[in-house]
Order: C-alpha cells, then sequence, then structure tokens
C-alpha cells in the first residue's frame, strides 16, 4: 500500500501503531474524522511518506520526538487537534518539508525551534492557535522559499527579527493577536511579493518603517491596537494593489498624508483612535474604491471634504470625535449606498441640508453635539431604512416634522437639547424604542396616540412646555422601562395607567409639574421600580401607596401637599429629608412636628425666595441654568468640602466626614485589595460601618468613573450598593455598604470551613446569575461587568451574593457604532487571568 | 478576534460555577495531569469518559443522589457557558432560567 486516503470517512478511534509496518506508503491522509488518542510513534518508520495530514481530528498527547525520521515528508498538517507538549526539535531534519501546519491545537507550548531554520523548503509555516511562546527566531531568515508564516493569536513575545527581510518569497505574516513589542523592522521593505501585512494586536512601538512603501504587492496592512507613534508614511502613496489600511487604535500624529489618495484600489481606510491632526485630504475623493472610512477620535480640522462625495461606493463614514468645522457638504447626500454617517462631537455648523433626503440607504445618522442651526428638514421623512437619528444637542429650530411616521423603520429619535417648538407629533414611527425630546421648548399636549408605540422602552419628553394630562394610554406603552415627564406644565391627576405599566422599571419623573390630588393606589404596584420622582407638584394625600416598592433607591416626593404620617419602613427612615421637606402635613411616627423639618422647610422658602429675586432681576437663561444646578444639588446630594478640595458625593443619607474616613485608612484597617485599588473597613463616629476602596493612583480614575457610573444608575439586590464617593487631587474613595462574610472565594478555599454547604453554593450562584442578568437584559443600553470571578462576589450575614468591582464595566452598546471595527475593544480589554474567555486572554501587562 | 460582550461575562460566570463545584482554583498547579486549567481540566476529563462526579469539590461528597444530581445538572449548566465559541454558550437569562430549573423540583426556593 502506498496510498491511504481516508478524509472525512466519520472514521472513530486510534490510530494502529501497526501502521508503521507500512513501508511503502508515501501518502496517508485520514483528516477530518473522530480519531482520538496518540499518533503513533512508530508512524515515523515510513522513510517514504511525503503527506502526513492528521488535520481537524481529536488527537491529542505529543507530537512525535522522532518525527525527523520522515526524511521523505513534504507536506505535514496536524492542525486543528488537541495535541500538547512541544514541537520536536527533530523538526530540522525534514529537509523536504513544504507544509508545517500545526496550529489550532491551544495546549502546544514552547518556543518555535530555532532549528526551523533548517527546512529550508518550508513554504508554508502554520503555528496559529496554540500556545507558542518566546521569540520568532532569527534563523526564520534562512527560509528563502516560505511565502506565508502564520502565527497569530498565540503568545509570542520579542521583536520581529531582521532576519525576516531575508524571506524573499514572503506574501503573508500573519502576526496579530501576540504580545510582540520592539518596533518593525525597517528590513521589511525587502519583501518585495508581500501581499497581507497583520500585525494588530501587538505591543509594537516606535514607527512605520518609511521602507514599507516598497512592498508594492501589499493588499492589506493591519497594526490596529498597538503603541506606534509618529505619522502615517508618506511612501503608502506607492501601494497602488492596497486594499485594506489599519491603523486604529495606535498613537500616531502628523496628517492624513495626500499621497495616500494614490492608492485607488482602497476600499478600507480606518485610522480611528489616533492624534492624527491637520485637514482630510481634500482630494480623498480619488479614492474611487472606499467603502469605509473611519477617522473618529483624532484631532482632525478644518472641512469635511466634499470630494468625499466621489467616492460612491462609501458605505460607512465615521469622522466623530475631532475638531472638524464648517457646514455638512450637501453633496454627501448623493452617496447611494451610504448607510453609516457618524460626524458627532466636532465643531459643524451650518444647517442640515434638505438633500439629506436623497441617501435613503442611511441606516443610522448621528449629527449630535454639534453647532448645526435651521430646522431638521422634513425631507428627513424619505429615508425609510433611517433605523437610528440623533441630532441631540445642536442649536436646531423649528418643528419636528409631522410626517415622521414615514421613517417607518426608526427605533431611535434623539433630538434633546436643541430649541425645538410646536407639539409632540400626533404620529410617530410604530417601531420606536427611545424617544427622547428633552430640553426643547415643545408645547401642546401628549396624544392619546402615544400608545400605539408600543415597543418604547424609554420616553423622555422632561423640560419642555408640555401641558394637559398623560393620557390613559400610555398604559399600552407596555415595554416602557423609563418615563420622565419632569419640568413641564402637566396638570390633572396622574393617571392609574402610568403606574400599572408592566416594565416600568428604571425611573419615573413626574417632577416640575401641577399635577393634584392624590397618588393612584396603584402606585404599590411598582414593585420593581428603582427611581421616583413626584416632587414640584400640588400632589395631596397620604404616602402609603409607596410603603413597599422595596427596589426604590431614590424617591424624592419634596413640595407637594401630602400629609399623614410616613411610612416606617427602613427605607423612608433613611430617606434624606430634602427628599420629604415643604409637605406641611407629612410626620413621623411618634415625632408630631420634628423641629428640623420645620427649619428644613424655612431654608428651602428662603431659597426659593432667592430664586424670585434673581427671576426678577436677570435673564431667563440664567435662572434656568440656576434652577437646573440646584436640581442637580438636589439629586446627588452634592457637598463641596472647603478644606481640602474634596468632593464628596453621597447617594443616601449618611452621617460622616471625609476625615472620618481619612483617618481610618490605616493598615491595620485593610481587608482586601482589588485590581484597581486597597479595600479598607471604616468605623464612622455613629457606629456605621462601611467598606471603603482607596483607588491605587490617580491613573485609576478610568476604573473610578466607570464603578461610579454603573453602579449609581443601576439597583439590584445582588449588586454591591454604592453608598458614595468622595474625591481630591490625590485621593480617590469609592463607600460601599460593609459585607462581614467576606467573598465567594475566601468561602471556597479560605481557612474556616464554615458554610461551604452546597445549598448555600447554588444558591450564591442563582443571585449571581440574576445581578448579570439584570445588567445584561434590564439595563439599557446593558451593562458588561467584565471582571466576573469568585473575588468579586461578596457574601452578606446570610450569605447573600453581591455582585461587586465594576472597575471593568462597561456600557454594551457603545461598541454599535464600530461593529465592524476592532477598534474600541483593546481600551475595553481588561479582567482576570483564569476567568477570561477565550480569544481575550491576550493582555499587555 | 473575538468582540468583548455580554457572552464575555457568561464565560466567566462559568467559570466560577466550576469554582463552586470543584472547589478548584481556575488556575489551579496541582490539578491532576499538570495542566493548571481548570476549564480545561473539566474539559478533559468529561471527554475521556471520566466519572462527572469525580471532580465535585471533595467537601461536596457523601450527600444523597438527587443532590448529587443536582450538582452534576448544574456542572452541565457551566459547561455550556464555557464553550469556547460565544454563539455556543446561553444568555444570562437562560442560564438563570436553567439554573432555577435544577432546585424547583425540590420546592420552591425562595430565598431570593
Amino acid at each position: 500500500m502506498k496510498i491511504l486516503a481516508l478524509s472525512t470517512a466519520n472514521i472513530t478511534g486510534r490510530i494502529p501503531k501497526e501502521i508503521g509496518d507500512c513501508k511503502e506508503l508515501t501518502f496517508i491522509d485520514l483528516s477530518g474524522n473522530s480519531l482520538f488518542g496518540e499518533i503513533p510513534e512508530e508512524i515515523c518508520r515510513l522513510s517514504k511518506l511525503q503527506t502526513l495530514a492528521l488535520h481537524a481530528n481529536f488527537l491529542e498527547g505529543n507530537i512525535p520526538s522522532s518525527i525527523g525520521n520522515l526524511s521523505s515528508l513534504v507536506n505535514l498538517t496536524l492542525y486543528d487537534n488537541k495535541l500538547s507538549g512541544e514541537i520536536p526539535k527533530s523538526i530540522s531534519s525534514l529537509t523536504e518539508l513544504q507544509v508545517l501546519r500545526v496550529g489550532g491545537n491551544t495546549n502546544l507550548k514552547g518556543e518555535v525551534p530555532w532549528e526551523i531554520g533548517n527546512c529550508t523548503n518550508l513554504v508554508v509555516l502554520g503555528l496559529a492557535e496554540t500556545s507558542i511562546s518566546g521569540n520568532l527566531p532569527s534563523s526564520i531568515g534562512m527560509l528563502k522559499r516560505i511565502q506565508t508564516i502564520a502565527i497569530y493569536t498565540t503568545l509570542l513575545s520579542g521583536s520581529i527579527p531582521e532576519e525576516i527581510g531575508k524571506c524573499s518569497e514572503l506574501q503573508n505574516l500573519y502576526l496579530y493577536q501576540n504580545s510582540i513589542s520592539g518596533s518593525i523592522p525597517r528590513q521589511i521593505g525587502e519583501l518585495s511579493k508581500l501581499q497581507n501585512l497583520l500585525l494588530w494586536q501587538n505591543n509594537i512601538v516606535g514607527t512605520i518603517p518609511e521602507e514599507l512603501g516598497s512592498c508594492t504587492q501589499l493588499e492589506v496592512i493591519d497594526m490596529s491596537e498597538n503603541l506606534l507613534t509618529g505619522s502615517i508614511p508618506t511612501s503608502f502613496g506607492k501601494l497602488s494593489n492596497l486594499q485594506g489600511l489599519q491603523l486604529s487604535v495606535n498613537k500616531l500624529s502628523g496628517i492624513i498624508p495626500p499621497e495616500i489618495t494614490n492608492c485607488t484600489s482602497l476600499t478600507q481606510l480606518e485610522v480611528d483612535n489616533n492624534a492624527i491632526s491637520g485637514e482630510i485630504p481634500p482630494v480623498i475623493g480619488n479614492l474611487r474604491s472606499l467603502t469605509l472610512f473611519f477617522a473618529w477620535q483624532n484631532k482632525l480640522s478644518g472641512k469635511i471634504p466634499d470630494g468625499l462625495s466621489q467616492c460612491q461606493d462609501l458605505q460607512a463614514l465615521d469622522l466623530s470625535y475631532n475638531n472638524l468645522t464648517g457646514p455638512i457638504p450637501k453633496q454627501l447626500f448623493g452617496l447611494r449606498n451610504l448607510t453609516k454617517l457618524l460626524l458627532l462631537s466636532n465643531d459643524l455648523s451650518g444647517f442640515i441640508p434638505p438633500e439629506i433626503g436623497n441617501c435613503t440607504s442611511l441606516y443610522r445618522l448621528r449629527l449630535n453635539h454639534n453647532r448645526l442651526s435651521g430646522t431638521v428638514p422634513s425631507e428627513i421623512t424619505n429615508l425609510k431604512n433611517l433605523n437610528f437619528l440623533d441630532v441631540s444637542s445642536n442649536h436646531l429650530v423649528g418643528e419636528i416634522p409631522p410626517t415622521l411616521s414615514r421613517c417607518q423603520n426608526l427605533e431611535f429619535l434623539d433630538l434633546h437639547s436643541n430649541s425645538l417648538t410646536g407639539s409632540v407629533p400626533n404620529n410617530l414611527p410604530k417601531n420606536l424604542q427611545l424617544i427622547d425630546l428633552s430640553d426643547n421648548r415643545l408645547t401642546g399636549e401628549l396624544s392619546h396616540s402615544i400608545g400605539s408605540l408600543t415597543e418604547l422602552a424609554k420616553l423622555n419628553l422632561g423640560k419642555n412646555q408640555l401641558r394637559g394630562s398623560i393620557p390613559a394610554e400610555i398604559l399600552s406603552c407596555s415595554k416602557l422601562q423609563l418615563l420622565d415627564l419632569g419640568s413641564n406644565s402637566f396638570s390633572g391627576e396622574i393617571p392609574k395607567e402610568v403606574a400599572q405599566i408592566p416594565s416600568l422599571e428604571i425611573f419615573l419623573n413626574l417632577s416640575y409639574n401641577q399635577f393634584s390630588g392624590e397618588i393612584p393606589p396603584q402606585f404599590s404596584g411598582l414593585k420593581k421600580l428603582g427611581v421616583l420622582d413626584l416632587s414640584h407638584n400640588k400632589l395631596s394625600g397620604k404616602l402609603d401607596a409607596l410603603s413597599d416598592l422595596h427596589n426604590l433607591v431614590s424617591l424624592n416626593v419634596s413640595f407637594n401637599d401630602f400629609t399623614g404620617e410616613l411610612p416606617n419602613t427602613p427605607f423612608f427612615r433613611n430617606l434624606p429629608l430634602s427628599d420629604l421637606t415643604g409637605n406641611d402635613g407629612l410626620y413621623i411616627a411618634g415625632v408630631a412636628t420634628p423641629a428640623d423639618r420645620k427649619e428644613a422647610r424655612g431654608h428651602a422658602r428662603m431659597l426659593m425666595k432667592i430664586i424670585l429675586s434673581i427671576l426678577l432681576s436677570t435673564s431667563a437663561v440664567l435662572v434656568l441654568l440656576t434652577v437646573h444646578i440646584l436640581i442637580r444639588a438636589h439629586v446627588s446630594n452634592k457637598v463641596l468640602m472647603g478644606n481640602n478640595n474634596w468632593v464628596l458625593t453621597l447617594y443616601q443619607k449618611s452621617e460622616f466626614s471625609v476625615d472620618d474616613i481619612v483617618r481610618n485608612l490605616t493598615s491595620s484597617n485593610v481587608i482586601g485589595t482589588g485590581s484597581s485599588g486597597v479595600v479598607y473597613k471604616v468605623t464612622v463616629p455613629n457606629g456605621q460601618t462601611l467598606a471603603v476602596k482607596k483607588m491605587w493612583s490617580s491613573a485609576e480614575s478610568g476604573a473610578f468613573t466607570s464603578e461610579i457610573q454603573t453602579l449609581s444608575s443601576i439597583r439590584h439586590k445582588n449588586i454591591i450598593k454604592l453608598l458614595g464617593w468622595g474625591s481630591s487631587k490625590n485621593m480617590k474613595l469609592l463607600f460601599y455598604e460593609y459585607l462581614p462574610t467576606g467573598s465567594l472565594s475566601s468561602l471556597l478555599h479560605g481557612s474556616g470551613q464554615g458554610k461551604a454547604e452546597w445549598e448555600t453554593r447554588y444558591d450564591v450562584m442563582v443571585g449571581v446569575a440574576h445581578a448579570l442578568a439584570y445588567l445584561h437584559h434590564d439595563c439599557e443600553p446593558s451593562i458588561l461587568h467584565g471582571d466576573v470571578k469568585a473575588m468579586n462576589v461578596l457574601l452578606g450575614p446570610g450569605y447573600q451574593p453581591y455582585l461587586a468591582d465594576f472597575g471593568q464595566a462597561r456600557i454594551a452598546s457603545e461598541n454599535v457604532d464600530c461593529t465592524n471595527s476592532k477598534a474600541l475593544q483593546r481600551p475595553y480589554l481588561a479582567g482576570s487571568y483564569g476567568y477570561m474567555a477565550p480569544g481575550t486572554f491576550f493582555l499587555p501587562s | 478576534m473575538q468582540k468583548i460582550t455580554e457572552k464575555s461575562d457568561v464565560y466567566s460566570f462559568g467559570v466560577v460555577l466550576l469554582e463552586v463545584l470543584t472547589g478548584r482554583h481556575p488556575l489551579d498547579p496541582t490539578l491532576p495531569g499538570g495542566g493548571a486549567n481548570l476549564v480545561q481540566w473539566v474539559r478533559n476529563h468529561l471527554a475521556s469518559n471520566g466519572d462527572p462526579s469525580d471532580i465535585l469539590d471533595p467537601k461536596l461528597r457523601g450527600r444523597s443522589d438527587s443532590t448529587v444530581h443536582e450538582m452534576l445538572q448544574t456542572l452541565a449548566v457551566s459547561f455550556l457557558c464555557v464553550s469556547t465559541r460565544p454563539e455556543d454558550r446561553p444568555t444570562m437569562k437562560d442560564t438563570v432560567a436553567m439554573l432555577r430549573e435544577i432546585r424547583l423540583v425540590e420546592g420552591p426556593n425562595q430565598r431570593s
């Protein structure tokens, strides 16, 4: 027998040792079966064997150490198995070998053997998706015939050897997702046949060598997610075959060289997340094949060139987070394939051109945070495919186009913080999930037709001049989680239907209106609601309907005409005074008319008088600003400490000073260290015990704000409660409730055996699962924790689990705009080794 | 490269579940076989048709058959969560449902 060809034949079992006796075999292909067990050493006796193809099986154990005996071997493919151990050094005897592919064996360890340089006939070297570590050996330069080197997603470190320049036949160099450091050797410019150069996600420093411009066969350059500095080489202009240039998430500076527009084959140009300045070359229109251009998060200035409209295939354009000025060129909307146009957070001015209506392919349009003026053109209603429309935080005036309902695919509509007038359109697109029209000058009543928006999850109409009553039809918006009608002129009774919306969980704000009457008894059904603000209305009666809302984190009923006894629950007892003040008839059980409450009301009256006097003396704008600041201060209880420039924010009533805390940050009080800081147990003078996390350094401000932003906006019984935070120039502190029982990790692995019973463990894990399900599915946008591990599951006195450490947490949908880019992920790569999913292991540190 | 998504949290959750079931650290150099990786160790053990109850935390042994059954069902859930391909991992909502199912049979678990 000379040939054994049984690929994809559903064979299972082991490779028999006896195969070593078939001495005449020249060709073995057993790939794509279900073979398991080890590769028998005996196979190495087949000295005439030219092809050994065992890929795509379940083979385990080592690659036979005497593989070097297969002196006639030309093709060796062992990829996609479960092989472990190292690559045998005897491989150097395989001088005829042309194809060596052993990738996809995740437990294959050790270095690329130096001896590989002896396999001088090698054409393909594949070691991807293994645990290969160490340097790429300089002997690689001896491989004069090598065309493809694929060593991606491994643990390769060190720098790329200069000798790579001697691999004169090299076409494909795939070294992405490693820990390669050092700079790119200039000798790479000698690779005249190089087509694909993929080096993304490494730790490569230095500049991009100008010499690369000599590799005129290059089709794809991807160096994203490295630490590259300097500018984009002008020599790239010589790469007439270049289709993809990806340099996202580096530290590149300088300009986008106009020479790049000579690369007329270019379809994808991604230079986002760098420090590139200057103008976008006006001749960019020469890139006639361009489909995707990302340059967001740079320092670009000047105008958006009209010439972009010549890139007729352009599908996605993202120039957000730059300093671009001038108008949006109307010619852009002649692009028939444009689906994503993202220009947010620039300094763009002028009108939104009516030509926008011609660009019917548009799916996602974000022009927010610019200085756009004029109206929202009614032509926008021609955009039948539009899914996401965000023109918030501009200077737009006029009405919301009444025919907006023609945009049948619209799901997100954000027009907040403009100067829009007129009423909320009667007919809105039926698939809308989010409507934010807040902070405008809208008038009129809210129509009954609001009930037809059955997909709506968030409705924010706050800070307008809307009046009338809330239509009972709001009940049909059964997916509504957030309803903000605050700071309007709504009146009448609060309809019971508001409280019957089954998914109203996040936020109900009816404050600063003219609502009257009693709180409907149906409010007792808002069991999942987190924040309720009824302040500054004319509501009367008792608060009993609110006594059972055990998911409430924040409640404000101040400045109404509520009467009667305050519900006697821990939540109400801990409410800050400021959330109850201004209700004459409200009292706490056993305390007839508490003096401090009266006093507080006195202060509030004084405050109102001051505001009134301002009203009489200055412009309305200033007053709005003042009221705004007052509301903000009221919401977060912000206290500015005079002495050491501390900013202290507490989310609930607590009686301690920064001094009480700082004094106790001693080594004897340390109870743990986390990824971002040290945790202390601190007992303040009134006896309350807190856990205080002191961030490692001010460099941890990312983790600090991440923790504040996520934890302050969510509430769940299995998620640690953030009580507040303090920040000074030198120190950042986070305050949590103190949990006495330690972490799940100490429960499992600690010395005290204690209650590690199955039932306890199971209950803990169900609680953690609930917390994560809440973050992923009930928060909008959803939140990723990013560092789930046993040490971050804290336990209460009855072993109730609390998910903690949100320093790595992130909003999931912030990445929405970059789904076809690797870009945004790099800054977020974090987590704990051993708990991270495969493919996220490759950390810089 | 794999995108960081909810499924990355699901994987980590699966690792914690394995840790709870086996009583071993996710990176445990004392694991039999020398692999030091808990997920891989469990995978290898199951792939080689080993008795799944052998990998349970010794502190959890000697329990009633029904309790051991619960642990093994939980092991199955954790195994799903640590699937290599993110699309093979369940969502957290599904994970909650599966976990609750495991002990619901014995009477409502109203701890939470």
